[in-house]
């Protein structure tokens, strides 16, 4: 029996841990029928096996499950209905007023015991070995039905002898056991959107096939586990479950992978990790995730894993293992010696969004009140930094609007730079599930993305934006919108800044933002352009979502306020279907910002120069704060090249490989007195490092995560620390030994003081986050539940301020010498830079990173298939292999950032936006040449990266 | 971008530069370095402001108009 914690069941409803058969039916219509005996009122549109589940009449079933839509294939459901012929199935009929239903009677019994005699008659019976004996749905209905013996014997014609697909190293496929239910085929239709499996054949030679009968790793299949979700036999069953045995307790998390914020149960047996299930409950995912998440969870166990401190004076030394009191004074004393020594300004600290909240909430807080300076920064600064000046500047809040579930209300979707079934993988699938629906789909990227045509979805335009001129084409469009007469002035008049939107139609419509006059930078045909813009503007809800490809850009700020321009001239703001939604890269970008990481801002975007702000923070930390802006990541670089900037507290960031121009990021580490790296391994940051704190990974602690959505989900403790200590301990252990003391029981209690200082945050708790699953921000006393879809009556500024966008030529161009133009990117089974990813068997599906190159180009230069070639900027040159694609537009080459060794970053030049530093990672003016060798920097990066493995290896053996 | 301008101060004068070009295209003068000057306060931490207006007169050829007006303004 297992037990599982659930937060679910703490309220009356909803209960995700029971499986009602057909998905929830919305309609304001209610149908009272009577259900053996009982009468329930239901909406109309519910099919019978749901309405009688909700009575409390569960009905035997096989092929329904409530992910997905009735099939009525398996007639294990039948029931009886007054005044209706024969046994319908419950699955396939939906209620109707006065209905009477009875579902339990001997014929019923007789007819599903023979239909389940047939079944087992195929199907080997070992369920004592078999690896899903107790979490098997064909068993449970054998005994539900009451079979005891089967007529037919097990020698006639059957599948019993199929052979089992192990290719997929994280599932198996054993056809002896399938019943052909095709509830995996659904799963991988409905739910995930690839369309990897049929069923293949009639009658009895009706089988799963993967693709065309090729093994799952061959496959299009994207190993998302749908499938195997949905499987009620053992047929699709994790590898996991067959090696360590069934589960017998599960804690509700959160994915400490991407910005959608994946609610998982994390399934143990004793203190063993099984299997992360996705969670129904999960109000980003809904039951659904992808295969990180739900597979790439063994790095936790890699023996790189570093789990105790490490010290050393020098990086040319070894490291020293040492207790937690001796490395956290050796930090504590290096960094106010620094101080001592070269100022208080001289060091700082850097969290990343991978943290918590409450984990980024106590770096900046050690930062401002135990360092003295607002030097701390996070990550998102080299992601989304430009999407919270751009939000912030023109809808008053640096926040997406929109909860995922809103796109299913879209009419027309602008997809801009970003990659959603490739970096944002569940959001993607809720998004193909709305195009399959009827959707218009405009996708503006310099990549033909997979969902420019992927199986029954093609975007009506694909608009090939050359990088670096998103600005331009923004404008084009918002043009497009004013020549066709296609604002939404009532909207504009009504809620937007008056000045702001004169200055803007006066900007907009002059003769330069024209698509005519912008085809020639964007290379977007003005007529494609034209139809475009026209469907945007027609659509009764248009959404845009946008990623890296906008705000990773000299001009990512003016970019962003493009977005916003667009959305409120047509007056899509306010409402479900509409809205700009940036696509957060990491798991918690939008909590990391939340929470005060910037060096200019307090928790809740609040500017350090606010005295109100920061009398409030004084009161409750008790020293006095600055009130000007500290460095942000490249300042400190920059100052720590130019010998001012001394000491770093690095919490789980890894900018050595990350951050653009290697060269100059390893410059800067080299050039600090004190470096601390908190992570799970000696990662590329790390082997610069003078202090090494073992960090916890998010199954050892607890803590919240703050999706794209603004969605506040809990991170809950599923096994003790490796280490023996949580991220937050450590920060506040070395505040304490800093001279400032901290002294939380519980990241509750840090939670609890961020409500009490953020104006956005008063109704959040532990508590509540327990009793509601999750909660969108803001969530106070005029939103007690939280907030779903942000700025429907009004914006935080009051007015939506429409920006003058000029469109102003980034100086990286291709010239003669680097004539191509080199942009970067994410792949599905690759996270960021790859350190947890790289440590699991989603290596099998991306082991390095490579070069996409435009077949013309590479003719050009002579380049074949799979040859070596040397990518060269101005910043650097690094070596990796070709692939020839006509996915990439001439001119363009594409590459990711997954591998270290790749060395991606050495190329990538400090250009950044203008108003945020983000740097402009997709633009870089590259030239191509086939090669033999690795380049200087990777054969340096060799030696280096093998000395400091020796260092730790010393360190490790004794 | 000159060479006479010290290697420690190139980044942040590519950065004013970056700024202006943005914040100062379509402006008078007068706004112009109003919205440069407000940008950098809200944004840029005292000590790089600082070490470009102690050498002003190195960067002076790099710069725009506004941008060292913009710094006037701060000091
Ligand atoms: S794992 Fe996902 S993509 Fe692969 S076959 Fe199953 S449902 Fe389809
Ligand atoms: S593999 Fe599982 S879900 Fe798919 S048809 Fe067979 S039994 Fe049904
Ligand atoms: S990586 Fe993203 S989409 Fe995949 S399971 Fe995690 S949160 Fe969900
Ligand atoms: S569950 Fe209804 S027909 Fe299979």
């Amino acid at each position: 029996m297992l037990n599982f914690y659930d937060p679910a069941e703490q309220q009356e409803a909803p209960r995700w841990d029971i499986d009602f058969g057909t998905p929830r039916v919305a309609s304001d219509t209610l149908v009272s029928l009577t259900i053996d005996g009982t009468e329930i009122t239901v909406p109309q549109g519910t099919s019978v096996m749901r309405a009688a589940t909700q009575a409390g009449f569960a009905i035997p079933k096989l092929c329904a499950t409530d992910s997905l839509q009735a099939f009525g294939s398996c007639r294990m459901c039948v029931v009886e209905i007054d005044g209706m012929k024969g046994k319908p199935a419950s699955c396939t009929t939906p209620v109707s007023d006065g209905m009477v239903v009875r579902t339990q009677s001997e014929s019923l019994q007789r007819l599903r015991r023979n239909v389940m005699e047939l079944y087992i008659s195929d199907h080997p019976l070992d369920c004592l070995t078999c690896a899903a004996n107790g979490d098997c749905e064909l068993q449970d209905m054998a005994g539900v039905v009451g079979l005891r013996d089967v007529r037919y014997g097990f020698e006639g014609e059957n599948h019993l002898q199929a052979e089992k697909d192990q290719s997929n190293p994280y599932f198996t496929f054993d056809p002896s056991k399938c019943i052909v239910c095709s509830r995996c085929v659904r799963a991988c239709d409905e739910i995930q959107g690839t369309l990897a499996l049929t069923i293949d054949g009639r009658g009895f030679e009706s089988k799963v096939a993967a693709g065309q009968n090729a093994d799952f790793m061959d496959s299009e299949c994207v190993s998302c586990g749908a499938c195997v979700q949905a499987c009620p036999t053992a047929t699709l069953i994790e590898k996991s479950v067959e090696n360590i045995g069934q589960p017998k307790r599960s804690i509700v998390t959160t994915c400490a992978y991407c910005g959608v914020g994946c609610s998982f149960k994390a399934e143990l047996r004793g203190d063993q990790l099984v299997r992360m299930v996705p969670y129904k409950g999960g109000g980003a995912n809904k039951g659904h995730s992808c295969v990180k998440g739900r597979f790439a969870f063994s790095y936790a166990n890699h023996p790189d894993r570093i789990t105790r401190p490490l010290v050393r004076d020098s990086i040319d030394e070894d490291w020293r293992e040492v207790d937690w009191d001796e490395a956290i004074a050796f930090a504590a004393t290096k960094l106010k010696d620094i101080q001592a020594r070269y100022g208080v300004q001289s060091i700082g600290g850097i969290t990343s969004s991978r943290c918590s909240n409450e984990e980024t909430y106590l770096v900046q807080k050690l930062v401002r009140a135990g360092f003295g300076s607002n030097n701390v920064d996070t990550c998102a600064r080299v992601c989304h930094s430009p999407t919270g000046f751009g939000l912030k500047t023109t809808l008053g809040e640096s926040a997406g609007t929109q909860t995922f579930e809103s796109v299913q209300k879209a009419d027309v979707i602008m997809v801009m730079g970003a990659n959603p079934t490739q970096a944002h993988p569940v959001f993607g699938s809720q998004l193909k599930k709305r195009l399959r629906a009827g959707a218009k789909l405009i996708v503006a990227d310099p990549r033909a993305i997979e969902l420019v045509e992927s199986p029954h979805i093609r975007a009506e335009h694909h608009l090939a934006v050359r990088p670096g001129t998103n600005v331009a084409f923004i404008n084009a469009m918002a043009h497009v919108l004013v020549r066709e007469k296609l604002l939404d002035h009532a909207f504009m008049e009504q809620r937007c800044d008056d000045a702001s939107v004169a200055a803007w139609l006066e900007f907009i419509q002059q003769e330069r933002n024209s698509p005519e006059a912008t085809e020639k930078i964007t290379g977007v045909p003005a007529a494609e352009l034209i139809a475009a813009a026209k469907l945007f503007g027609k659509a009764a809800n248009a959404a845009i979502y946008y990623g890296l490809g906008v705000t990773e850009h000299s001009q990512g700020s003016t970019t962003v306020m493009g977005i916003a321009n667009l959305a409120l001239a047509t007056g899509n703001i306010g409402r479900e279907g509409v809205g700009v939604n940036p696509l957060r890269g990491q798991n918690n970008v939008q909590g990391s910002c939340d929470m005060g990481s910037f060096p200019h801002e307090f928790p809740g975007y609040r500017h350090v120069s606010d005295d109100a702000t920061r009398e409030l923070f004084q009161g409750a930390w008790g020293v006095e704060l600055h009130n000007q802006p500290g460095l942000r990541i490249p300042n400190m670089f920059d100052a720590a090249v130019n010998g001012t900037f001394k000491g770093l507290y690095c919490q789980g960031e890894d900018f050595a490989q990350s951050d653009p121009n290697t060269q100059h990021v390893e410059n800067a580490l080299r050039s600090m007195e004190c470096l601390i790296v908190q992570d799970l391994f000696l990662n590329e940051t790390a082997k610069f490092a003078h202090v090494f704190l073992p960090g916890a990974t998010f199954l050892e602690k607890d803590g919240t995560f703050t999706n794209a959505e603004r969605r506040i989900n809990r991170v809950r403790k599923v096994m003790s620390p490796a280490s023996g200590k949580a991220d937050w301990e450590i920060t506040q252990a070395l505040s304490c030994a800093m001279g400032y003391p901290m002294n939380y029981g519980h990241p509750s209690e840090i939670m609890d003081e961020i409500a009490q200082l953020t104006p956005t945050f008063t109704g959040v708790s532990y508590a509540r986050l327990d009793e509601l699953g999750s909660i969108q921000w803001p969530c106070n006393s005029d939103h007690p539940r939280g907030t779903p879809i942000m700025h429907e009556q009004v914006f935080p500024i009051g007015r939506g301020q429409m920006a003058v966008t000029e469109y102003v030529a980034t100086e990286e161009r291709a010239t003669r010498k680097f004539p191509l133009l080199l942009t970067t990117g994410r792949i599905l089974s690759q996270y960021n830079v790859g350190a947890q990813t790289r440590r699991t068997e989603n290596n099998r599906w991306h082991a390095e990173d490579v070069l996409e190159v435009h077949p013309h180009d590479a003719e050009e230069r002579g380049i074949n298939d799979g040859d070596w070639v040397g990518l060269r900027s101005r910043a650097g040159e690094t070596v990796l292999r070709a692939v020839i694609t006509e996915a990439i537009q001439p001119g363009v080459v594409y590459t990711t950032f997954h591998h270290p060794v790749t060395g991606a970053n050495v190329i990538t030049t400090d250009n950044s936006d203008w108003a945020t530093n983000c740097p402009e990672y997709k633009v870089t003016a590259v030239q191509l040449e086939k090669v033999s060798s690795p380049s200087q920097w990777q054969a340096q990066y060799q030696r280096f990266s093998e000395q400091q493995d020796e260092h730790l290896r010393t360190a490790r053996t004794g | 971008m000159s060479s006479a301008i010290p290697a420690e101060l190139k980044h942040n004068v590519k950065m004013l530069s970056d700024i202006v070009r943005n914040l100062g295209a379509g402006k008078s003068q007068e706004s112009a370095v109003a919205a440069v000057s407000t940008h950098l306060k809200k944004f840029w931490s005292p000590s790089m402001i600082e070490s470009l207006q102690k050498h002003r007169a190195e960067i002076a050829d790099e710069l725009p108009a506004v941008a060292l007006q913009a710094l006037d303004k701060l000091e």
